[in-house]
């Protein structure tokens, strides 16, 4: 990066720059003598002085274009990555606040612990946007509405403070799936097509949709080749999206199964992985990492970088040589006057 | 206008004047005075009023009695005369250093004229810096108020057109009574050769220099560090890094010069007079106290 290359915040201020030639014209500091001829002829002397002199217009220019506020402009930059468009939906639903994969019925009320599926969907989230460095995130809740929290961006720590802070307090009432669909594949609405695009959901339950919505959600999905994955975390162990013979009868008309069923059936990729406990969890985790690497195209914005620092980095050593000078020669006239 | 202390110091010229003006020092011309100088016949010498009658009679006995050829004898005496007092200014920029902006010098000349004149004698000035300076100059003169006006001029004086001491030569030059003390008043911060030369060409006065020492600061300004400085006679800057070695050469450059100067001042056989700040009549006249008398 050279110096040309630079913005100006402030560009007004290099009109200072010519300040630096001061030191030059400087004689506020001269002493008068009775006769030079005793100055002795020292080409040291030469050397030292023009350095100070260079020195203190060096600190005057530094300083200068410091305070004009020099900066990178943001850009764009495009690179090849590999990896997918995630958006995560997560279910933000009071449900999730239940403990993670118990045995029992009883073992549910331990609401808002350490173990409660929202803290556990957290912990993996943050391990899996870890291991994906070129991926793009975007992040939806749900529960009663769907809000976009956070649009698809390739910034890491926005995807990780977003994932924290929705580990954080207790869950709301409602479950509105549809709407959270809907709004998840909003989020491509308008993106060029860079390479994989997946609806990242993370919810303990499901909910029986219309038939509009299903259609709406159906050719809403295709039209933009966005595919689902599901990590299913039920409360309870045994309970599974897909019907077998050894199901409780309870079980059968769950609305997971039904959208589970629905998913399967419109033709959009589409895998659930269910978590049944802490290890499955991980499993479907890295399993949905090792499937999603595609190539895609990565678009980086580089922030706008202020580069201030270098110049009064470089002022201040010039200033602290200046100043030993300075004190030294103040000593040696104090030493001359006693 | 100052107010100038009417400071005097009192002095004697070491050596016999010829001057038929009746004045302070002693003389080598007969006339009236108080230094017996011989006899002398009286027709002669006719001032029957100093006839020394012993030493006639005395005279004749010792020539065999008296007799008609006797001779009387005059008793003479050498004349006290005057001198002239010159003063020699520096005007110079580097003088104004240590000088007060030559309110020092001033007030010598006050002090040289005030004596000078007091006692009988004429006071002339001459100022220099890098030529004569006809303006700060003053003929040989008793004129009684001449010591202000020699103060006033000086103080008055424009501040020098050029550096340099070079017009000390011509200066000296203007010296034309033949019985004079003259009064070098500088700070000597200038080539020993001119000093050299004015020296010699003022051998038959009785010169006094009166050396005006600089403070040390004015001399060596620093003793560590960066140190910028101006020549107060040429304006010129210069700067120097200040380190020990450097403080040696510059000391010994300095010693040098003032080496040579004493050396110069001694093969003339004259003794300096070091004065640093204000010169009081006291020091000139323990100076010419201890003058030696011929």
């Amino acid at each position: 990066m050279s110096l040309m290359d630079l913005h100006w915040s402030q560009p007004y201020l290099l009109l200072l720059l010519p300040f630096a030639l001061l030191p030059w014209f400087n004689h506020s500091q001269e002493k008068t003598i009775a006769w030079s001829a005793f100055v002795p002829k020292d080409p040291w002397s030469t050397t030292v002085g023009l350095s100070l002199k260079i020195l203190s217009s060096i600190v005057l220019i530094s300083l200068i274009l410091g305070l004009a506020g020099p900066y990178e402009p943001e850009k764009k930059v495009e690179r090849l990555g590999e990896g997918a468009e995630i958006v995560l939906l997560l279910d933000r639903s009071r449900s999730m606040d239940d403990a993670f994969a118990v045995k029992t019925q009883a073992a549910l009320v331990s609401v808002g612990k350490k173990d409660s599926k929202r803290r556990v969907a957290k912990s993996y989230l943050t391990e899996f946007v870890k291991k994906r460095p070129d991926d793009r995130f975007g992040f939806v809740l749900f529960s009663s509405q769907a809000i976009k929290l956070l649009s698809l961006t390739y910034s890491k720590e926005a995807i990780l403070a977003t994932i924290n802070a929705n580990a954080i307090g207790k869950g709301l009432k409602d479950t509105n799936m549809p709407d959270a669909l809907i709004k998840a594949a909003e989020m491509f609405e308008d993106q060029p097509y860079r390479g994989s695009r997946i609806v990242l959901l993370v919810s303990d339950g499901g909910q029986i949709l219309t038939e509009e919505e299903e259609k709406k959600i159906a050719s809403l999905y295709k039209r933009m080749k966005i595919s689902i994955n599901w990590i299913y975390m039920s409360s309870m162990v045994g309970v599974t999206l897909d019907a077998s013979d050894s199901d409780s009868y309870l079980w059968e008309d769950l609305p997971e199964r039904k959208l589970h069923d629905f998913f399967n059936s419109t033709g959009i990729p589409y895998q659930a992985f269910e978590a049944r406990s802490l290890k499955t969890f991980a499993e479907a985790i890295d399993e949905i990492n090792q499937q999603q690497y595609q190539t895609l195209i990565v678009e980086q914005t580089l922030p706008r970088v202020s580069k201030h620092q270098p110049f009064y980095i470089i002022a201040f050593l010039a200033m602290l040589a200046l100043t030993f000078a300075q004190v030294y020669s103040a000593w040696g006239v104090r030493k001359a006057h006693e | 206008m100052t107010a100038f202390k009417h400071d005097e110091f009192s002095y004697r010229y070491p050596h016999n004047v010829y001057g038929h003006v009746p004045g302070s020092h002693s003389g080598s011309s007969l006339g009236t005075g108080d230094r017996f100088a011989g006899f002398a016949d009286l027709f002669d010498y006719p001032d029957p009023r100093r006839i020394d009658i012993r030493a006639s009679v005395r005279n004749n006995m010792a020539n065999g009695g008296i007799s008609a050829n006797d001779r009387w004898l005059v008793r003479r005496f050498q004349q006290r005369s005057t001198v002239t007092l010159w003063l020699l200014a520096d005007m110079s920029k580097s003088m104004s250093v240590s000088n007060v902006n030559h309110q020092r010098l001033a007030n010598l000349a006050h002090m040289i004229a005030h004596s000078a004149i007091g006692l009988g004698d004429k006071f002339a000035l001459a100022g220099f810096d890098s030529h004569w300076r006809q303006d700060i100059s003053i003929m040989p003169t008793r004129q009684r108020n001449m010591s202000t006006i020699a103060a006033d001029l000086i103080e008055q004086a424009a501040p020098a057109s050029a550096p340099g001491s070079e017009g000390l030569i011509e200066a000296a030059n203007m010296i034309s009574s033949p019985h004079a003390m003259v009064f070098l008043a500088s700070d000597f911060c200038c080539d020993i050769s001119i000093i050299e030369k004015t020296l010699r060409k003022l051998s038959h006065y009785t010169v006094i220099p009166i050396v005006w020492q600089h403070d040390d600061v004015d001399h060596l300004p620093s003793h560590a560090g960066w140190t910028e400085m101006r020549d107060a006679e040429t304006g010129q800057h210069h700067a120097v890094w200040m380190r020990p070695t450097m403080k040696k050469r510059w000391q010994s450059a300095m010693d040098e010069h003032f080496e040579k100067l004493s050396t110069c001042f001694m093969r003339h056989r004259i003794r300096p007079l070091l004065v640093d700040g204000e010169v009081t009549g006291e020091q000139l006249t323990h100076y010419f106290m201890g003058m030696k008398k011929s």
